[in-house]
């Protein structure tokens, strides 16, 4: 007998990090809360309840990275599950996106009488989209270009130049995030400007931290592929960061054409 | 033999020598058993479910599951086919 198990799943270990970030979650929500009521110990209760996440989120996938890569639990089965799950996850993300857009649409196709029974709403001064916004979708689309560059490097086994085209992905994704900060700092309305700035900012808003929590996913693949944990038959996290970056592409797409662009004009 | 540690890389040396890992364990094949000819089903414990998909061709029905418990012989109530379990693994 070979088999060190009697079976190929992966059956985990007790954990504390659940419990962890749950608590963590609960401060952030009340201390929230508080904090934008102006209650006393609102702003440290939110804090805390956030380096609470943060380092659930830095421990939990260290044990995971631990359990695939140095203890071998991830076999054929558990990596088919892990996809069916990220799969699921990002079916999930593209929904709470759909609702952003449905709320875009709903308030710019039949404009209220409040706004002037227009779009843009009247007095709002809207953002060139033939400026730094057609800039920006082309560089984050090159982006998700450069991580299949990543991914060809990692299935042929050119262990140093996926690090290369990880490292081109990773810049290009910094790029437009500092673009889009520019364009928020310079933008002529703010967040409280009519149902216009709510809907804008809320839609490019959660684009953007999407676009930065891709970016950390991909930071985390670079140095994995650097330490060499990523092999050419397994690379599942890998994988998983560019599902998630083409998600992030194809989402810019929607508030340039229908944000940016339609309702812009 | 690619770079892989613990159970992942039991199951990827296995399959180099074109096998798949826990084959007669997850998926048993055997001529059809009789009372003289059980099948003999293997397992790691005492008990263990087993499906019977009946014969070959025509004489195949849909699975019917049950418990095999050792010293204890099960017929199958749509073709009669004879299972026992044991446990040589």
């Amino acid at each position: 007998m070979i088999e060190s198990q009697r079976h190929s799943y992966h059956l985990v270990d007790p954990s504390p990090w659940p419990i962890s970030g749950s608590l963590g979650a609960l401060a952030t929500t009340v201390g929230g809360v508080m904090y934008m009521h102006s209650f006393q110990g609102g702003a440290r209760l939110l804090s805390l309840g956030l380096i609470f996440i943060l380092y659930t989120m830095f421990v939990w996938w260290r044990d995971v990275l631990r359990e695939s890569t140095l203890e071998g639990h991830h076999t054929k089965v558990v990596q088919l599950g892990l996809r069916y799950g990220f799969i699921l996850f990002i079916v999930s993300e593209v929904m709470f996106f759909f609702a952003f857009f449905w709320a875009s649409s709903h308030s710019s196709l039949a404009p209220t009488v409040e706004i002037g029974g227009i779009w843009p709403p009247k007095g709002i001064g809207v953002l060139d989209p033939w400026e730094i916004p057609f800039l920006n979708t082309p560089i984050l689309l090159s982006s998700g270009a450069a991580v299949t560059w990543a991914h060809h490097a990692i299935l042929a086994g050119k262990e140093k130049r996926a690090v290369y085209a990880l490292v081109a992905t990773v810049f290009l994704a910094l790029v437009f995030t500092g673009f889009q900060g520019m364009e928020y700092y310079q933008a002529p309305f703010t967040i409280s400007d009519s149902i216009y700035g709510s809907t804008f900012f809320l839609a490019t808003g959660f684009h953007g931290f999407h676009v930065i929590i891709g970016t950390l996913f991909l930071i985390i693949c670079g140095i994995r592929q650097y330490l060499g944990h990523l092999t050419k038959e397994h690379h599942v996290g890998f994988e998983a960061a560019a599902w998630y970056w083409h998600f992030v592409d194809v989402v810019r797409l929607f508030p340039f054409v229908s944000i940016y662009w339609w309702g812009g004009i | 033999m690619p770079i892989a540690t613990g159970h992942e890389r039991e199951e990827l040396e296995v399959e180099l020598q074109g096998k798949k890992i826990l084959e007669d364990v997850n998926t048993p094949v055997g001529p059809f058993g009789t009372k003289e000819a059980p099948a003999v089903v293997k397992s790691y414990y005492d008990k263990r479910i087993v499906g019977c998909p009946g014969g070959e061709g025509e004489d195949e029905h849909d699975i019917v599951w049950f418990w095999l418990e050792k010293g204890k012989p099960h017929e199958c109530s749509v073709c009669s086919q004879y299972f026992v379990v044991s446990r040589s693994i």
